[in-house]
C-alpha cells in the first residue's frame, strides 16, 4: 500500500472564514498577495515535513476561481515539490483537461515535473465542475470529448518519438515533438480521481486506469469499486487493490479533545461545497454549465433528473431585475456571527460526519480502528489522508503529521500487508504483472 | 439609420386583439400542421399553416416556445413555417455542428427539399442571426428580411447578455420588459405563483444545451457576418425593443449601418422577446410598411 497526504490549501483569510458564499460570487479583489505567500509557503512546508514523517505520496488537486483552494496552478506548487523533496510520489489529481486548448503544453509541462523530480511523478486529469469550465470558458458539451481526446494526445506525445501530426476534432497540432519527455517509460503512471461517475469509473476501467474516490461516502464508494470490476471482468480481466484509491479525512493529536476541535475546523474554513457543513453554496447555474451533462444522456430517474436541471429559487421579480447584472459581485460577503440555528447544524452536520467516518479525528489509538473498518470496506491500494484543511492551523497540521509519521503509518502498513492491499507501483495496474522497483 | 420612431401607438390599439389569444408553450393546436423533413442527414421538424407568400420564422436560443400568437395572425396572409432548428424541440440534434452558420445552411436545404423558392424571411434573436447568415448566402431566394433583435454583431456599446453564466432561467425572463409583462403573457396570478411554468423552463433548459454547441467564444456574434451583410441587398427591417436588456440596440444599429436597404423600427414598451410583447411590429415589418 502506498499512503498519501493532501489538503486542499484553503485561502484562510479572516474575513471569510466560515462565512456563507456562493459559488463563483466573489471577487477577486479580495485576495492578499502577501496571506497568499505565507500560506503557499505553509503548504509546502508540510508538505516535506509529510515526506519526511514517511508519507509515499503528496497529493495536489486543482480548483479555480474560488478561495477554497489556492492551488488554481498546481502544475508550479508540483514543480516545486520536484525540486524540494526527494523520494515522495507527486500526485496530480488532477489537471483539467478540458479547459487546456493547448494540451500539448500540458504534456510538455508535466514531462518536466518528471524530469526534474527523476520520475516521481503521478499524474491524474479530471473533467472538471462548472466552476472550472466557466473560469477558462470551456464550452460544456464537449467537456467529455475534450478530455478523451487531450488524454490520446497527451499519451501518444509522451510515448511516442516525435514529429508526429494531430488532426483530431477539438486539437489540431502540425509538429509535435516536444522537447522535453517523461523520464519514466512509457509515461508517468495515470490515476483518475473522481465522484463516482459511471461514465468515467466505466472508461477507466476499460483503460486500466486507477482510479481514485474523493471522499465519497462508504457505501456508495464500495460499489462504484464493484462496477469497476465488473466492467474489468467484462475487458477480459481482473481488478485488484491496485486498481483503487480512496481519499478520506483524517487528523491525528495529542488528546481526544484536541482532535475533537482541530476536526471540527474542517467546517469553519472558507466556505467549499466540497466540505459538508462549511457554509459554501452551490450555484445552480455553474453546477449545471449547459451541456457539462447532457439533457439528452441523463438516466430517466426523477432524482437524477432533478438534481442535473435544478434551477434554484426563482423570483420573477428578482430575477427579470438581475437579468442584465453581472454575474459576479464585488466586495467580501458581509460576515454575520453563526446563529443559534446555524452553529446546532453545523454541530449535526460535524456529528454526523464522525458517525459515518467522514471525518476521522482522533488520537492514534482511536483512529486506526476507523481506519482499518475504510480499508476492509474498500481494499484500496493507494490511500490519501486529507489534513489540515478548512480552519485547521499550521500547528494543527503539523502535530497531525507528527503523529502520524510515528504511530498511524507503521500501524496502517502493518493492516495493509495483513489484508493484502497491493498498490500500482508493486503490481502494474496495465497487465497485472509484478512491478519491478518499489517506492 | 432609419424610422426609429417608436410604434407604441399601434401596439397599444392592437395588443389587447393578438397578444390576447390563447397558445400553450410547445403545444401544437389541431390545425397547424406539424411535419419532419429529411435534410443533412436529420429529421428536421416544422410547424406550418396558412396559405399564400411563404413566410419562413426562426426562434431564438431558448428554442421554438411553441404556436404563438403572432404565427396564427400571420397565418392569416401568409404560408407560415417555424421550424424547429437542428438540435431543438423535435428536430434531430446535428452533433458535428459547431456554428450557427451551420445550422442556416440545413434550413436553406429545408427549403429546398420543400421546394420553396422565394421566402419573406424573419428570426428573433439566434433566429435572426441565422436569418441573417442564410440572406448572406442566397439572397436571390429572400423577399423581404425581419431581423427581429438579432444576435450576430459585436455590440460597439455593451455586451449580449450572457445565457451561458444568467442560466437559461434568468435569460429567459430578462427578455420580458418586466415581471408584469410576464406575468400577464403566461397569465401568472402573481399571489398564488411565483415561478415559471415547467414546460417553459424545460424547453429553456434543454435549449440551451444545443446553443451552448453552437455559440460559445465569441458570445453571439460572428466577426466575419458584419463584412458579408455589405453585399447583400434584400430590403429588410430590423426590429429592436426599447426596453431589450439581453440585446444592446447597437447591434441593430450596425445591422442597419451595413446591409443597403434596411430600415430600423424601436418598438417602445416591449422587451427582447417582440414576438410576444408586440407582435404587431413583426407582422408591420413583414408586411413591408413602416409601422
Amino acid at each position: 500500500m502506498k499512503i498519501g497526504y493532501f489538503t486542499e490549501r484553503p485561502y484562510q483569510d479572516p474575513r471569510i472564514m466560515g462565512v456563507a458564499l456562493t459559488d463563483l460570487d466573489l471577487s477577486n479583489d479580495i485576495y492578499d498577495a502577501r496571506l497568499s505567500a505565507d500560506l503557499f509557503e505553509r503548504y509546502l512546508d508540510e508538505k516535506v515535513y509529510a515526506e519526511q514523517v514517511g508519507f509515499d505520496m503528496l497529493m495536489l488537486n486543482e480548483h479555480h476561481s474560488t478561495p477554497f483552494q489556492l492551488g488554481g496552478v498546481m502544475n508550479v506548487e508540483a514543480s516545486i515539490l520536484a525540486r524540494i523533496t526527494e523520494r515522495a510520489k507527486i500526485v496530480l489529481l488532477g489537471n483539467v483537461l478540458p479547459i487546456w486548448d493547448d494540451p500539448l503544453w500540458l504534456a510538455e509541462t508535466l514531462a518536466v515535473i518528471d524530469v526534474i523530480s527523476r520520475g516521481r511523478l503521478v499524474t491524474g486529469w479530471v473533467r472538471g465542475t462548472g466552476r472550472e469550465s466557466v473560469a477558462h470558458n470551456a464550452q460544456g458539451p464537449y467537456n467529455w470529448e475534450r478530455f478523451q481526446e487531450a488524454h490520446d494526445l497527451i499519451v501518444k506525445a509522451w510515448s511516442t518519438p516525435g514529429p508526429f501530426r494531430w488532426e483530431g476534432n477539438h486539437y489540431h497540432f502540425r509538429y509535435v515533438n516536444p522537447g522535453m519527455r517523461p523520464f519514466q517509460k512509457p509515461h508517468p503512471p495515470v490515476w483518475i480521481p473522481g465522484l463516482m461517475s459511471k461514465n468515467t469509473v466505466e472508461w477507466c476501467a476499460r483503460n486500466r486506469i486507477p482510479y481514485v474516490m474523493l471522499a465519497t461516502r462508504l457505501e456508495p464508494t464500495r460499489r462504484s469499486f464493484e462496477y469497476y470490476d465488473e466492467v474489468a471482468r467484462a475487458q477480459g480481466y481482473e481488478a485488484g487493490t491496485h486498481h483503487r484509491g480512496y481519499l478520506f479525512k483524517v487528523h491525528v493529536d495529542e488528546t481526544e479533545e484536541l482532535a475533537w476541535e482541530a476536526g471540527r475546523r474542517f467546517l469553519e474554513g472558507p466556505p467549499n461545497i466540497f466540505l459538508e457543513g462549511s457554509r459554501g453554496l452551490v450555484n445552480p447555474v455553474m453546477q449545471n454549465l449547459p451541456g457539462m451533462v447532457s439533457r439528452t444522456e441523463l438516466l430517466p430517474t426523477r432524482e437524477v433528473f432533478e438534481a442535473l436541471t435544478s434551477r434554484g429559487r426563482t423570483d420573477i421579480d428578482r430575477d427579470i431585475t438581475r437579468a442584465a447584472a453581472p454575474p459576479v459581485l464585488s466586495g467580501l460577503p458581509v460576515k454575520e456571527p453563526e446563529t443559534p440555528a446555524e452553529r446546532a447544524m453545523r454541530d449535526a452536520a460535524y456529528d454526523n460526519q464522525l458517525e459515518t467516518m467522514s471525518i476521522i479525528t482522533g488520537t492514534p489509538e482511536t483512529v486506526l480502528p476507523k481506519i482499518r473498518t475504510v480499508l476492509e470496506t474498500l481494499r484500496p491500494g493507494q490511500i490519501f489522508f486529507w489534513d489540515g484543511d478548512g480552519a485547521m492551523t499550521h500547528d494543527d497540521a503539523m502535530r497531525s503529521l507528527r503523529l502520524m509519521g510515528a504511530e498511524v503509518l507503521p500501524a496502517v502498513r502493518e493492516m495493509a500487508a495483513e489484508l493484502e492491499l497491493h498498490d500500482a507501483f508493486e503490481i502494474d495496474p496495465a497487465t497485472n504483472e509484478p512491478v519491478g522497483a518499489s517506492v | 439609420m432609419q424610422g426609429a420612431e417608436p410604434i407604441d401607438t399601434i401596439i397599444a390599439e392592437q395588443r389587447e386583439g393578438i397578444v390576447a389569444m390563447s397558445w400553450q408553450v410547445r403545444e401544437v393546436p389541431p390545425s397547424v400542421d406539424g411535419s419532419s423533413c429529411h435534410v443533412a442527414g436529420l429529421d428536421v421538424h416544422y410547424l406550418r399553416k396558412g396559405h399564400g407568400p411563404v413566410l419562413v420564422h426562426l426562434h431564438d436560443s431558448l428554442g421554438n416556445w411553441g404556436w404563438l400568437p403572432l404565427y396564427e395572425r400571420l397565418a392569416e396572409d401568409f404560408d407560415v413555417i417555424v421550424p424547429d432548428l437542428p438540435g431543438y424541440g423535435e428536430s434531430q440534434r446535428p452533433e458535428w455542428a459547431r456554428h450557427p452558420r451551420d445550422l442556416a445552411i440545413v434550413v436553406l436545404q429545408l427549403l429546398d427539399r420543400l421546394g420553396i423558392e422565394r421566402v419573406l424571411l424573419s428570426g428573433i434573436g439566434l433566429g435572426g442571426w441565422l436569418a441573417a447568415e442564410m440572406a448572406t448566402m442566397r439572397q436571390r431566394s429572400i423577399e423581404r428580411l425581419v431581423l427581429v433583435a438579432p444576435a450576430g454583431i459585436k455590440p460597439r456599446v455593451g455586451e449580449i447578455a450572457d445565457q451561458m453564466l444568467r442560466g437559461p432561467l434568468r435569460f429567459g425572463l430578462g427578455g420580458f420588459r418586466d415581471a408584469e409583462s410576464f406575468r400577464q403573457l403566461f397569465a401568472i396570478d402573481r399571489d398564488e405563483v411565483d415561478d415559471v411554468p415547467d414546460a417553459l423552463y424545460t424547453m429553456w433548459d434543454f435549449s440551451t444545451e444545443m446553443t451552448a454547441r453552437i455559440v460559445w467564444k465569441p458570445w453571439m456574434f460572428s466577426l466575419e457576418l458584419p463584412h458579408l451583410l455589405r453585399g447583400v441587398a434584400v430590403p429588410a427591417t430590423v426590429v429592436w425593443g426599447a426596453c431589450d436588456e439581453l440585446f444592446p440596440l447597437d447591434c441593430g444599429r450596425q445591422y442597419v449601418e451595413v446591409l443597403a436597404d434596411a430600415r430600423l423600427e424601436v418598438v417602445a414598451g416591449a422587451g427582447h422577446w417582440i414576438d410576444l410583447e408586440a407582435p404587431e411590429a413583426v407582422i408591420a415589418a413583414l408586411s413591408g410598411g413602416s409601422a
